[in-house]
């Protein structure tokens, strides 16, 4: 308790001299104010680990000991406590919270103070009262005479003798404790809490020009939990861990974003059980209702392309143009990018024409092993566009088993109005079985068994007519 | 004492980190520039409907950039620099400090707020001073209390007993000595940094702020040959933040731009306090009819419901009309940049409108067009259209963002009409623009099946139509009318025999297109077949 108030606080309680000692007699008996070591694991899922050391003087014996400043969101069924000879009996997770209401709840069929104010004379009269409900109102007995309290509206101060134990200002865990021996020890209480999470937050600095783009990342924990955690030994983990009770639907084989080609070499990080743990460089304060950011990742001059890309669902008409995605695609295998970048959000900038660093948009990263090709899709482009034309459609046999079976020719336009010349990535999905391509104006390739995928040059200020046929499905 | 004070030493020797550190504050930006953003269509009028439901959160909608020089003092060794007035709608994790020659070693946003319900809340365990007045006296008694219990109705300890703050009915009131770490008028951003010299620097802080929006409109003024129309386009900036920028360099962004889901300021965190008393019912008045609070778990960090006062205040309090000078244009990667004449005030809640395109002489083409079923049908009125092409020849050749155009026609008698209202997404050059604005009642299309059959070989069936459509024109002056078979987007479409030959369009259908003279009729005869 002393020394969660902090060493202000403890000089102004010694220096002041109307405060008696009883009060903190109680209090001390209650156990430290917070943990001596704290030190964080922080997952990207709104969890975290907590160990929580404490020096504590136990008793031998049965004693039940509390640990005030856990965190508010504790999920106290993971909570584990070690130390040397200690064995857990029970352990409490106590939310009854101290109100005026509970208190007075708690003071039916016992005795209080109160004191009334004459509003006249302004004198004060000192009586002891029994309480007998607190229904709606407070009836209280006064010697023999019964009364609710404050009927007459004069101001009546109820006071109370004593605070029952378990009301607490705030959620407090308790354990009870079987110890061999009595004397100090070290306690490690651990726990996992929600309200805690972490991701990577990114800033890219892109040279279209030169091919290059600078990666700065930060890690940013943010602290709901209710707790501060001081001068706690942090370290975040990449890569998520299975939970259950988290809520949602989870499905396997969804399509993350912003990666292509998984990397393979290691990451340079601690790569643990599967997933990659960064501690952070020294001990931080992670205050309550904060968003702290660190340092991960600083790399310059990473290799980066520029890529327009268009993805056409089905065949059909589309009567008015397309504009092309624009993604900047990198890869984390070389140099001093070559790490494993934690999940989080890239932010893409560019400077403009007087030099100065703009924000072109942002996409999320999945956890990338390094070597991996990240793409980041920044927004769509105003001056390239694709319209894609049915030309025709017809069956390519009269066969009942061919019903569906369809010979496509697909006229794609792709224009181009920057003064450079560019390329586009046409993909055209939602091919079905026994897919043939014939004549293409450029040679396409395909990308999986429902994908097909042509490079098209696009001249400056101008306009290239892709043509193709697609004979699928069936 | 002297041993009092020896304890207090000590004590903050095991905990330098926490004291040590030398706070700097940057109260306010020295310049800022505003950088626009569009992550969506933007629809002015939408806007501005949207910006009068008390309910809207338009604050957090939008995306802007906002880049500012500030002048900081950095502290040798630990430090603590705090940036205060940023936007209200900063998104913390997006800032990118640049300039301060020091190690930062963590960057920090803190949310909670202060209010009566934190003051009390995070004060629990802290000593307090409590003022009662005698009501009739008028004598003030202060003494020394710890609290107990905080935002759910105060529990106090004076001399070892316990008493409730404001249940008695006596005036009572509580000094507190400081104000917890940790809570503030406004959320707060502040770097951690680790310098050898102490130094002034003039730093650049950018970040990206929601609550900015900005979208373009047009106004089409027909000229009477005809032929040609004045194009011109207005930016709508608005800003829904409760930050305003004075004299700031603006510029915005056409293109649309991602934006992550995540990127929203932090809602900062404000507690309530909770009437807390024990149940004050009388024999007289108000049994049992008050509400009495029972309520076990304190909630950390729910999103607060918007004070009803300041959404009220959302609605625009001032639109300003800024048209003598244009915005120019830029390039920004695959983006246009458009940048204000000059360094103009984005007020809080304010919008303002800038001219950024103006062109005489535009050529235009105004034809009416409709579908040809498959089938019968009665006599319906053409879709009236203006197709203008995006080129220089044609008196464009300018990047258009997108937005509405509202379409102005001579009325004949000197002024001018509304004729119809669109919209249109952006342009680039070399692209068509086609604005569709209602249905002509002069010009009708009316369609007869004039034969339709089917013939099956194997498991194909073809199917045959012959229709026949005919369009009139009530007007005095020729028109330019636009058929498509509706049937052209269907499997093994084929035209058969035609009365007037075809042509593929910029929209990529077959389309014939037919002269109807004044107060005349013309008629489209054609066959297709599809297969199933």
């Amino acid at each position: 308790m002393i020394r969660a108030l902090g060493p202000f606080a403890v000089a102004m309680l010694l220096a002041a001299p109307v405060f008696p000692s009883q009060a903190w007699a109680q209090q001390v008996e209650e156990g430290p104010g917070g943990p001596d070591r704290v030190s964080l694991t922080v997952y990207n899922q709104n969890i975290a680990l907590v160990e929580d050391v404490r020096n504590l003087n136990v008793p031998a014996g049965r004693s039940r000991q509390e640990f005030p400043g856990v965190s508010a969101s504790i999920r106290p069924e993971t909570v584990g406590l070690s130390g040397r000879g200690l064995s857990v009996v029970e352990q409490n997770f106590d939310y009854d919270l101290l109100t005026p209401g509970k208190l007075m709840e708690s003071a039916v069929g016992g005795d209080i103070g109160i004191v009334r104010t004459n509003p006249g004379s302004g004198a004060q009269t000192t009586e002891r009262a029994r309480v007998l409900a607190a229904n709606q109102g407070v009836v209280l007995q006064i010697g023999n005479r019964i009364e609710v309290l404050r009927d007459d509206g004069v101001p009546t101060r109820v006071i109370f003798d004593r605070v029952p134990e378990n009301l607490r200002p705030r959620p407090t865990l308790s354990v009870t404790l079987d110890a061999e021996g009595a004397g100090r020890r070290e306690t490690t209480l651990s726990y996992l809490t929600t309200g805690l999470t972490w991701k990577a937050d990114y800033v890219a600095r892109f040279d279209e020009k030169a091919g290059r783009l600078d990666l700065t990342g930060w890690i940013t924990i943010t602290n709901n939990s209710g707790a501060t955690f001081s001068n706690a030994q942090t370290r975040v983990v990449a890569g998520d861990v299975n939970l259950i009770n988290q809520g949602g639907y989870n499905p396997r084989g969804v399509v993350r974003p912003g990666q292509r080609g998984n990397g393979t070499q290691t990451g340079g990080q601690g790569a643990l059980a599967d997933v990659y743990v960064y501690p952070l460089p020294e001990a931080v304060t992670v205050a309550n209702n904060q968003t702290k950011q660190v340092g991960l990742i600083d790399a310059a001059g990473v290799p980066a392309t520029k890529r327009y890309l268009n993805v056409i669902d089905g065949f059909q008409t589309f009567e008015e143009p397309v504009a092309a995605e624009v993604g900047v695609i990198f890869s984390n295998g070389s140099g001093n990018a070559a790490r494993a970048l934690p999940a989080g959000v890239m932010r893409v900038y560019v400077k403009d024409e007087a030099g100065e660093p703009r924000f072109i948009g942002e996409d999320q990263v999945d956890h990338s092993p390094a070597g991996s090709e990240v793409v980041i899709t920044t927004g769509e482009a105003f001056d390239v566009t694709v319209q894609p034309r049915l030309v025709s459609s017809e069956r390519t046999s009269r066969r009942l088993v061919d019903y569906f079976r369809t010979r496509y020719a697909m006229e794609y336009t792709v224009r181009n109005a920057r003064p450079e010349p560019v390329t586009v990535e046409v993909r055209q999905r939602g091919l079905g079985r026994d897919t043939e391509l014939s004549e293409q104006s450029i040679e396409g390739e395909m990308r999986d068994a429902r994908t097909v995928v042509w490079s098209v040059p696009v001249p400056a200020n101008g306009e290239t007519k892709l043509t193709a046929t697609i004979t699928t499905g069936g | 004492m002297r041993r009092l004070l020896a304890i207090t030493t000590a004590l903050t020797l095991l905990a330098p980190s926490a004291w040590a550190q030398v706070e700097s504050l940057s109260a306010r930006p020295d310049t800022a520039t505003v950088v626009i953003y569009r992550d969506q269509p933007v629809d002015t009028v939408a806007l501005m409907e949207q910006s009068r439901q008390p309910w809207s959160r338009l604050d957090q909608q939008g995306l802007a950039l906002i880049v500012e020089t500030r002048t900081v003092d950095l502290p040798a060794g630990e430090g603590v620099v705090r940036f205060r007035g940023v936007a209200t709608g900063i998104v913390p994790q997006s800032a990118v400090l640049e300039g301060l020659p020091a190690h930062v070693v963590e960057r920090n946003a803190d949310f909670d707020l202060l209010s009566p319900a934190s003051l009390m809340e995070k004060s629990v365990g802290e000593v307090v001073r409590v003022v009662r007045t005698n009501p009739a006296t008028g004598e003030q008694v202060e003494k020394a209390a710890v609290i107990r219990a905080g935002a759910q109705g105060t529990v106090l300890e004076i001399d070892g007993r316990f008493e409730a703050l404001d249940c008695s009915g006596q005036t009572e009131r509580v000094i507190f000595d400081r104000v917890p770490e940790g809570l503030g008028d406004q959320p707060v951003l502040s770097v951690r940094t680790r310098a050898e010299r102490a130094g002034r620097y003039t730093v650049t802080l950018a970040y990206l702020a929601t609550g900015l929006q900005w979208s373009a409109d047009y106004v089409a003024r027909l000229n009477p040959d005809g032929r040609t129309l004045d194009l011109t386009g207005w930016l709508t900036l608005a800003n829904f933040g409760g930050t305003g920028f004075p004299d700031a360099p603006v510029q915005v962004v056409a293109g649309t731009l991602r934006k992550d889901e995540g990127t929203v300021p932090v809602e900062p965190v404000v507690r309530y306090q909770q009437t807390g008393c024990w149940p004050q019912g009388t024999t007289t008045f108000g049994s049992g009819l008050e509400p009495t609070y029972k309520q076990d778990r304190m909630e950390y960090g729910a999103p607060p419901p918007p004070p009803p006062a300041m959404a009220a205040r959302m609605a625009m309090e001032e639109i300003v009309v800024t048209g003598s000078r244009i915005a120019r244009q830029g390039e920004l990667g695959d983006y246009k940049i458009y940048t204000l004449p000059e360094p103009t005030t984005v007020a809080a809640r304010q919008t303002k409108q800038v001219r950024f395109l103006e062109r005489e002489d535009v050529a235009y083409e105004r034809v009416y067009r409709a579908y040809v079923p498959n089938g019968n049908e009665e006599a319906r009125p053409m879709a009236i259209l203006l197709k203008l092409k995006n080129e220089e020849a044609a008196g464009l050749g300018i990047a258009l963002p997108g937005g509405s155009v509202a379409v102005m026609q001579p009325d004949g008698a000197g002024g001018v009409l509304l004729a119809g209202q669109d919209r249109f997404v952006d342009k680039g050059v070399g692209l068509p623009v086609r604005l569709t604005f209602g249905e002509s009642p002069d010009v009708q299309a009316q369609t007869r099946l004039v034969k339709s059959s089917r013939a099956t070989r194997g498991a194909v069936t073809t199917k045959r139509s012959e229709v026949e459509t005919t369009v009139t024109n009530a007007r005095s002056e020729p028109v330019t009318v636009e058929l498509v078979a509706d049937a052209a987007g269907q499997r093994g479409f084929r035209l058969r025999s035609q009365s007037l030959r075809s042509r593929i369009d910029d929209t990529g259908y077959p389309v014939w297109t037919l002269t109807v003279p004044a107060n005349g009729a013309a008629t489209l005869s054609a066959a297709w077949t599809t297969t199933d």
